[in-house]
């Protein structure tokens, strides 16, 4: 009786299954593009996962309200595992077209190496109208719930785990009427070391969000939820609107304390990750070295390691020209799986994830109080510590850093040297961050780095700008950069050998000016930490004719660029924060030399300011010079929705500051004389 | 004694160090001796000094392609030209036998092809299912002064042996050598090789039996404006036909008469139509497709961009692409004894057939012919055999009937019939005329703030609003309005009506709130740049050559009308200006007084000037540049009065 019990359960599902005598309701039918509620093309009448053990039951409807809506209708499994497909179509004039055969599905290549082969099923349904309901129901193989193509184990602790995520995003492009996830208790009954577990977040009104548990599974319901919506410099993963249920493979349920949890996280996986399995005698005696030299206070002891530990290993990513002959030895050693840690330290080079296992070990032996920080990017997926789910983590970009008290931290970019201590990517400031002690894996901390102001972020050009009597426009310039921009330049051009610098810097002014010549083109750049970079370029310009025009304009910044683009849709009622990608102060100035008896025309200076930036452009001529200045300030990268009228003025003062040439006229003496 | 050998052979291959056991070929050994890279090509990146091809037909009516080639990294741009070698394919119709490649690193060290470094990928989307692939070997490292080679082998199947192949790289080519091989007791094939275009890009190239040899091929440039013609550049058409005038190639007559019958066959199951439509039995049928059928790709079988889908099952399916659309409405056609034909067509000029042998790739759409019972003065209506056709594209189906997509402007169409090729040449009335009218109405304050209306009419599909329009929904439009027109990202605007009014023209209303719409220069304010655009570049830059042909699609004549209140008094500096060359014009008329008053129209004709031409195409651009530029520093300048 009992065996019967379960074995009916298990059969049993929450799923509707496809009937083709009965007619959809009318409610359906008459639903109608309606963009005050967000409905276009396509509404999502109902679509419903329940999750079991070794299958994922898949059930949707859509009402097609437009050609293009016929896209929503369109299914694409990336697996290539789904079956069981069977579905129908019915049209406004209520012909009905039933899909049940592989000649309705596609099966195309995704990637094919020697060793795997990735296939995608492509269902285009047929007969899809501008006016129809669609309805299909199919399922998925799966292990523990999760989807599988039989070729990924269930169990499985190396660093792979953190492939093992699937995601139910409950917002699409198209307004959702009915959206449901069951997790079946069949599932949610198994218990391993890694089980499957799940996250969820709700929405907000109008949409509706309600959970309900019992004997056959939860069930989340989503009603109601608008269509998904690309807000420019949005995330959205921070969308007020935006929920996902999230299953993905992590410790039992023994604690769902989120502190507990993630120094089980950190002991148990991120240590695990991070550590050499051989060392070796190059590295050992490095150590001994170091220690005996070292300073003892903490903070000076990080510092001094931190250097010389930078001076003996060269990154991958910014390999000197002289040193590039290593890579070839690296990709020897770097082809044997076992992490020849010890070789790679001996020769010197290693790329970013080796770096920092090193740089971790080396704390580890040199008792360091440093944390080794795995990030998330403000741009991606939050990191919110109850929801016991690593998704967002950067593994790949973690970094090293010292806390200075309760809520000041000093980031320690060891694998990418363009930051210099105290700096990280703008991306992960004010982006939640996980520290795991180095010493004490137990050891975790929930942090954040401040986003930074706009003089830490410096685009300086000076110019000198000449025009002769004879209408040829010669400048010349020096670019000095700092913070981010420094960073975009560092990459650009320290892997570089001078001659290659000097071209790189050549093609991208060519660019800039098609019409110009170019001579005396320099990139200086300071050692790091500090890498200042100092560009200079002199150009002519071709010869405009002066004497006939009356009325002669030019470009006081030759070349410059806009530091902000302007994104050309704003779609309405803005639901995400606005996220720019850092703070800035730009500072253009020329000294402009014009022949004699030209005069400066018109009224040029202007300042306009708000809460998000400042731009002013002042022209003042004396004599045959004119000194030219503009300031762009971006005083707030991070703010609310209700800043983007602000932002979008501030950003047309920026593309008018941009687009502002000066002109001259002859001078009224002049003119009399003429 | 033998087994002994072998272990000692592998005792002592442990203790060489690996890179000494790697060697290049000999054949690449001989071609780097053969060639000093202190001599290479002006700025060059990458120089491949081989690119030799063998093609062989085989006895089962399949292609063997074995390829080498040899190239080498002159500075850091080449780098990822020179370190991938990438082979299309198919998985219906290719096979790779073999593939091997070598990196020798500035130092002489070498790397070996590593298997796990080859990576096929499929090319489907859901927009087009195929089979499409591209195999992509790469070497990782590669860096300046690297030699890179690689050797392959494929088995080709394709529907046509005959094809057109480009010749020049992203890189220039020292030598280039193509040979053509009958397999062992092949005897009913011959192999075919024609050069196209050399003498006008003056190549260098030896004919000698059935190899090509060409050699100081110069890399493709692409600068700016090159034109996007095949014919505008060198090409080959290489290949295999079979002998005795038994090729669907042989002749234009049999590629037409073979591809009516390829065609009935697969869409209507080889029973067509017989008799010539009238006018109300086509529209029917036309309404009929472009309400339920869908635009889409499935290539999924070998023939795949000859073959169609049977036309019930596109009917059924409710998608196909262009050779499907035309085979559903022969099919429906067929129901009322209609006649369909087979119509090869080429759009967007992509190529000037030329040649008096027929090519298969000359080929990239497929509409239809309809005899007609009488002339019914429809626009795309064509003679043919004295008798009335009307040329029909159901793949644009959103153009009225009658009427061709302006793809097919100045175009020839190749109609197959059971009794051969008729060419013709798609009527200048045939294609729907295309403008764009613009008015802006409402205040401008002190801050050169607009707030007011915007009126947009477009007649055809100028833009493709109105296509977007019937398939997709008002906010799509709004934001293709806003891409089309490059209003500025900073402007907002909200609906106020949509619609397709009775002359088939899309209206479109907006209000609008736009920051900046005079925006501060040279001392006065300045028309938008949405309106006018912005000073045109140079076709050659400084110290440069201009190597590439020159060619531009058209651009449909926009009008502009702007009428504002404005706080603020505005001047502007010239009051009418006007400039027409062989393919630019534009009118500008502006008044001054309480109101702000402009008015703007701009067009271009399609531009195409071939490589022997470049000297022209560089006069007209600095004259067009030129005039253009004096207009836009001055006229659209405006200045408030002291």
């Amino acid at each position: 009786m009992t065996i019967l019990l379960i074995l009916t359960l298990l059969a049993w599902n929450n799923v509707p299954e496809i009937d083709l005598n009965t007619p959809f309701p009318q409610a359906e039918w008459d639903i109608r593009e309606d963009p005050t509620k967000g409905i276009f093309d396509a509404v999502i009448l109902h679509d419903i996962t329940e999750v079991g053990d070794s299958e994922i039951i898949r059930y949707r409807k859509v009402r097609v309200l437009s050609e293009v809506g016929k896209n929503a209708a369109e299914i694409v499994d990336s697996l290539g595992i789904m079956r069981d497909i069977q579905g129908r179509v019915v049209d406004a004039t209520g012909n009905e077209t039933v899909f049940n055969a592989a000649a309705d599905f596609a099966e195309v290549l995704l990637v094919a190496n020697r060793r795997d082969e990735e296939k995608a099923r492509i269902v285009l349904p047929p007969g899809l109208t501008n006016d129809c309901i669609v309805e299909y129901r199919w399922t998925l193989p799966a292990v523990e719930g999760m989807p599988t193509d039989g070729s990924r184990s269930s169990i499985d602790t190396s660093i792979n785990l953190l492939f093992q995520i699937e995601y139910f995003p409950i917002q699409e492009p198209y307004f959702v009427k009915h959206k449901e996830f069951i997790m079946s208790r069949a599932l949610t009954a198994r218990s391993y070391a890694f089980p499957t577990r799940f996250s969820w977040s709700e929405v907000r009104s109008p949409a509706t969000f309600e959970t309900e548990k019992n004997r056959k599974g939860t069930f989340l319901i989503y009603r109601n939820v608008a269509p998904a919506v690309d807000y420019p410099f949005g995330n959205p993963y921070m969308d007020a609107n935006m929920s996902r249920v999230v299953m993905f493979k992590m410790f039992s349920n023994e604690t769902d304390k989120p502190e507990r949890y993630w120094s089980n996280f950190s002991d148990q996986l991120v240590a695990n990750w991070f550590s050499a399995q051989s060392k070796g005698r190059p590295f050992k005696s490095w150590i001994k070295e170091v220690e005996a030299n070292m300073p003892q206070k903490p903070a000076a002891k990080v510092q001094y390691v931190v250097k010389a530990f930078q001076d003996k290993i060269q990154s991958t990513w910014l390999l000197p020209p002289a040193d590039k002959h290593k890579l070839s030895e690296l990709n020897e050693l770097e082809k044997d799986e076992r992490y020849v840690l010890d070789e790679m330290f001996a020769l010197g080079v290693a790329n970013p994830w080796n770096i920092n296992i090193m740089f971790r070990e080396v704390a580890k032996e040199l008792d360091l109080p440093l944390y080794l920080v795995i990030p998330t990017s403000i741009n991606g997926p939050v990191f919110r510590p109850e929801s016991l789910m690593f998704t967002g983590f950067e593994f790949n970009r973690a970094f090293f850093a010292m806390q200075l008290s309760e809520s000041q931290w000093v980031p320690i970019c060891i694998n990418d040297p363009v930051y210099p201590p105290g700096m990280v990517h703008p991306s992960f400031q004010a982006a939640n961050l996980l520290a795991c002690s180095i010493q004490e894996p137990k050891d975790v901390q929930f942090i954040r780095l401040p986003r930074l102001g706009a003089n830490s972020h410096q685009n300086i050009t000076n110019y000198t700008v000449q025009v002769t009597a004879e209408g040829q426009t010669m400048f010349s310039l020096q670019n000095r950069t700092k913070g981010a921009f420094n960073e975009t330049k560092l990459n650009r051009y320290v892997s570089k050998t001078e001659s290659e610098r000097i071209e790189r810097l050549r093609r991208r002014w060519e660019r800039l000016i098609p019409e110009a010549t170019y001579s005396n083109l320099s990139v200086e750049i300071e050692s790091l930490p500090s890498g200042t970079v100092t560009t200079k370029v002199t150009g002519n310009l071709p010869d405009e004719d002066t004497e006939n025009v009356g009325f002669y304009t030019i470009n006081p910044f030759p070349g410059s660029t806009r530091p902000l683009s302007i994104p050309t849709v704003w779609p309405e009622d803005r639901t995400q924060p606005i996220i720019l990608p850092h703070t800035f102060y730009q500072l253009d100035t020329t000294n402009l030399v014009m022949p004699p008896g030209w005069q400066l025309f018109g009224d040029n200076n202007w300042t306009r300011e708000n809460d998000v930036g400042k731009v002013s452009f002042v022209a003042q001529q004396e004599g045959n010079m004119v000194k030219v200045r503009r300031d762009l300030i971006l005083k707030a990268d991070l703010m609310g929705p209700d800043k983007e009228p602000q932002l979008r003025a501030f950003l047309s003062w920026l593309d008018e500051a941009h687009l502002q040439s000066l002109a001259f006229t002859p001078a009224a003496e002049d003119a009399g004389q003429n | 004694m033998i087994k002994l050998s072998g272990l000692c052979l592998l005792l002592t291959g442990c203790f060489i160090p690996w890179q000494a056991l790697a060697q290049l070929p000999d054949w690449a050994e001989d071609v780097l001796a053969a060639h000093d890279l202190d001599k290479s090509p002006e700025d060059a990146r990458a120089w491949r000094l081989l690119d030799d091809i063998t093609l062989t037909m085989d006895a089962n009516g399949q292609i063997i392609q074995q390829r080498r080639i040899v190239q080498v990294v002159l500075n850091p741009r080449g780098i990822d030209d020179a370190n991938a070698y990438i082979i299309s394919g198919n998985e219906e119709t290719s096979t790779i036998k073999r593939l091997k490649g070598w990196h020798r690193y500035a130092n002489n060290v070498i790397d070996t092809l590593d298997k796990r470094s080859i990576y096929t990928v499929g090319m489907s989307s859901v927009g087009s299912l195929n089979r499409d692939t591209q195999s992509l070997a790469l070497f990782e490292d590669v860096d300046v002064r690297s030699t890179v080679v690689f050797e392959s082998e494929e088995i080709v199947d394709n529907l046509f042996a005959y094809e057109v192949w480009s010749v020049l790289d992203t890189m220039p080519i020292a030598k280039r050598v193509i040979r053509l091989k009958l397999g062992e007791g092949v005897s009913s094939y011959e192999p075919k090789l024609k050069a196209v275009n050399f003498d006008t890009w003056d190549l260098q190239h030896e004919i000698s039996g059935n190899t090509i040899t060409i050699t100081q091929i110069p890399e493709f440039k692409n600068q700016v404006f090159a034109a996007d013609y095949q014919d505008a550049y060198p090409y080959l058409l290489v290949g295999f036909l079979k002998k005795n005038g038994q090729d669907h190639l042989a002749s234009w007559d049999q590629l037409a008469t073979w591809y009516y019958e390829y065609f009935n066959q697969a869409a209507v199951a080889g029973k067509t139509g017989a008799n010539p439509a009238d006018e109300a039995s086509l529209r029917a049928i036309s309404k009929w497709i472009d309400a339920n059928i869908t635009y889409r790709q499935r290539y999924l079988s070998a023939a795949r961009g000859w073959q169609p889908a049977a036309g019930d099952v596109v009917a059924r399916r409710a998608y196909g692409d262009c050779k499907d659309l035309v085979a559903c409405m022969a099919q429906q056609a067929k129901e009322k004894n209609i006649q369909v034909l087979p119509v090869l067509a080429n759009i967007n000029d992509v190529f000037q057939v030329s040649s008096d042998m027929p090519v298969a790739n000359y080929f990239n759409h497929l509409i239809a012919a309809v005899p007609l019972d009488k002339s019914y003065g429809l626009p795309a209506e064509v003679t043919i055999d004295d008798k009335p056709y009307l040329l029909a594209d159901p793949t644009a189906r959103h153009t009225p009937f009658g009427y061709l997509h302006s793809a097919h402007a100045n175009s020839n169409v190749l109609v197959c019939t059971p009794a051969g090729a008729r060419w013709v040449a798609v009527p200048a009335t045939a294609c729907e005329q295309e403008s764009i009218n613009i008015e802006v109405t409402g205040q401008l304050d002190s801050q050169m703030t607009l707030q007011g209306t915007l009126q947009i009419t477009e007649l055809g599909d100028a833009l493709g609003l109105r296509t977007l329009f019937i398939g997709g929904n008002s906010r799509d439009l709004q934001w293709a309005v806003v891409k089309q027109l490059e209003i500025p990202g900073v402007a907002d605007l909200t609906m106020v009506r949509n619609e397709i009014d009775d002359q088939n023209r899309l209206q479109a209303t907006y209000r609008i709130k736009w920051p900046s719409f005079m925006y501060r220069d040279a001392g006065g304010l300045r028309a938008p740049r949405a309106i006018t655009g912005g000073l045109r570049g140079v076709l050659v830059p400084a110290g440069k050559t201009r190597i590439d042909p020159v060619g531009l699609g058209p651009l449909p004549k926009i009008t502009w009308q702007v009428n504002l209140q404005s706080q603020v008094g505005l001047q502007p500096l010239q009051e009418k200006s006007a400039w027409e060359g062989d393919y630019h014009s534009f009118d500008w008329q502006a008044s001054s007084g309480d109101a702000l008053k402009f008015a703007f129209t701009y067009a271009r004709k399609p531009l195409f000037f071939p490589k022997d031409q470049v000297a022209n195409a560089v006069d007209y651009w600095r004259d067009y540049s030129q005039a253009y530029n004096d207009f836009w520093l001055k006229s659209t300048l405006f200045i408030v009065p002291q």
